[in-house]
């Protein structure tokens, strides 16, 4: 059986030997050449700014989200300090004294 | 027209000089990455797709390789990464990187009949198609850019951008592997 699949398997090896080149027809030039003007300066495009755009997008919403939110904590802070009342302005002073 | 006025009218997307380039490279980038998908349309695809790239990345050329050897290299990561994510998508799945001894799978894939196989070849050679699908990425794109491309081993080494030592051993290992597998075709065949 080995005897009778080695001179197949050298047989198979060798059947790329003499193998013919395949050719594109030269009009596909033109077609290539217009889809690649077409698409060139939209894709170049995306693909310049897409990717600085996100992250200066998201680094920025971060940033915008982290101060709204330390401001906003600042605010009830300084609400929570501020005596509301003539009694807790009484008494505030009371205390000082 | 010499490859510096290729590459500068290319530069400046010049009609003349893509279609030159096209006339030059098109049939090497589509019997390249034939001999690496196994599929005409994706190959004829793959030739479009690679000549938009050189007429949009030929700003970044740095004349390190000679043009030819750069659209050799875009053509085989193209259809590489082209490859890997239609192996990925016929895997899917999580469990699919255990794949058993013993896979035969492989046998059973559908023909590739290579447009240029002479008739009496055209059998064994989609069996031998079939078993050049199974070679690593590397062994692959050698025994390709050797037999399909009839380029020597220095061209090889020069397009893998490795030694030519190292393509002989690649080729070595390819022909070894490529016997095994057809080995193992034939004796499943006879059963």
């Amino acid at each position: 059986m080995k005897n009778k699949i080695e001179p197949e398997i050298e047989k198979t090896l060798q059947s790329l030997d003499g193998l013919k080149r395949v050719e594109l027809s030269p009009l596909m030039a033109d077609r290539i050449f217009r889809k690649a003007m077409e698409t060139t300066p939209i894709e170049h495009q995306e693909k310049v700014s897409a990717l600085p755009i996100g992250w200066v997008v998201g680094i920025a919403a971060v940033f915008i989200i982290n101060f709204s939110f330390l401001f906003w904590m600042n605010q009830v802070e300084s609400q929570n300090n501020q005596p509301e009342t003539l009694t807790e302005l009484y008494f505030d002073s009371e205390i000082n004294y | 027209m010499t490859e510096q006025n290729l590459i500068a009218g290319l530069r400046k997307k010049d009609e003349g000089a893509f279609k030159e380039a096209f006339n030059l490279y098109s049939g090497m980038i589509l019997n390249t990455s034939l001999g690496i998908l196994h599929n005409t349309e994706e190959a004829e695809d793959m030739v479009q797709e690679v000549m938009i790239e050189v007429l949009n990345s030929v700003h970044g050329f740095k004349g390190q390789s000679t043009l030819k050897t750069w659209i050799y290299r875009l053509t085989i990561s193209k259809s590489l990464d082209l490859l890997r994510a239609k192996k990925r998508q016929k895997r899917g799945g999580m469990f699919t990187f255990i794949r058993l001894k013993n896979d035969e799978s492989w046998m059973h894939q559908p023909d590739f009949n290579h447009p240029g196989a002479l008739l009496e070849n055209k059998q064994r050679a989609a069996v031998l198609f079939k078993a050049i699908g199974e070679l690593p990425e590397k062994q692959k794109v050698a025994f390709t850019l050797h037999k399909l491309e009839n380029r020597n081993h220095k061209e090889i080494a020069e397009i893998m951008e490795t030694s030519v030592s190292s393509v002989e051993s690649l080729m070595h290992r390819a022909k070894k592997n490529l016997q095994k597998l057809l080995k193992d075709f034939y004796e499943m065949d006879k059963r």
